[in-house]
């Protein structure tokens, strides 16, 4: 019954990721990427993680396909997707990759893994301990991290700003020389 | 001994290896930089994997070190694609293009 619904999961997975990678309309990656979020979500609670597959629900498909979404609906909306990038070719990138999982497939063979499963159990007070006691630290780094990126997201945005470090446009680089002057 | 796919760790280890490379070739052959982010996204997605199915194949005891390092994966790729996708959109208002070939004022 795991094993159905793992290879299930697994193969939802795996056809996301695939849709992103060979997709040639930009909506349909986004959409490939969401499936493959939700079913690695899947996977997280067939591993006994429940608050990181919530986790992953909120922070993935409630804010970052959001903003992935909105972005792609802001810039050009799907014109000019369809091209591949002529400074790296599909076959040679196809042979890194196919080297790369080589290696890791080889890596995984060798290696002698220690199998022996954990027992399904709630996890979510065992990481509010870690969080509160060993990982303090960082926990605290993420919140400052937040808030700069929260405050350089909006600076990064601002009008003035963005004209500012326009280097192809002499006009506006002239006009700022004068408002200076000003 | 090892019976079950669903419970041998080298599944979902394999698992993570193939949406990895699947990020990989993403962001290798793709010229829009919002396809090259969905690329990244799904290879932070593979190693976040990992550390759950090293921290639950553990023992008895779940290591939940692990989750740690998946939930701070996580947030860091949520607000790493908030930061990449401000500089794009500031960066579409100036050339009208998401696309790299046409972002190239560096090259001199």
């Amino acid at each position: 019954m795991k094993d159905i619904l793992f290879l299930c999961v697994a193969f939802f997975a795996i056809c996301g990721a695939l849709l992103t990678a060979v997709s040639q309309s930009i909506i349909n990656a986004a959409l490939g990427l969401l499936l493959s979020l939700i079913s690695v979500a899947a996977i997280y609670i067939l591993l006994s993680a429940d608050f990181v597959a919530i986790t992953q629900i909120l922070v993935y498909v409630g804010g970052v396909m959001v903003l992935l979404l909105f972005s792609i609906m802001l810039s050009s909306g799907g014109k000019d997707m369809s091209k591949n990038n002529p400074s790296m070719k599909v076959l040679p990138a196809f042979v890194t990759v196919l080297f790369f999982s080589g290696f890791a497939f080889y890596a995984l063979k060798s290696a002698n893994l220690p199998y022996s499963p954990g027992e399904f159990a709630a996890s979510t007070r065992e990481i509010g301990h870690l969080f509160l006691k060993d990982y303090i630290l960082v926990f605290e780094l993420v919140s400052v991290l937040i808030v700069v990126i929260l405050v350089g997201a909006g600076v990064m945005l601002r009008k003035e700003l963005v004209r500012k470090i326009s280097f192809s446009d002499k006009n506006s680089i002239a006009e700022d020389k004068q408002e200076d002057k000003k | 001994m090892i019976s079950l796919i669903s419970e041998n760790p080298n599944s979902y280890l394999v698992l993570s290896i193939i949406i990895f490379s699947a990020g990989m070739f993403t962001v290798l052959t793709r010229k829009n930089i919002l396809a090259i982010i969905m690329g990244i996204e799904l290879m932070l997605n593979a190693s976040a994997v990992n550390f759950i199915t090293f921290s639950f194949f553990h023992g008895k005891n779940t290591l939940y070190s692990g989750h740690i390092f998946a939930i701070l994966i996580i947030v860091l790729a949520a607000a790493e694609v908030v930061v990449a996708l401000a500089i794009l959109l500031a960066s579409f208002q100036q050339r009208k293009s998401v696309v790299t070939d046409d972002i190239s004022d560096l090259k001199g």
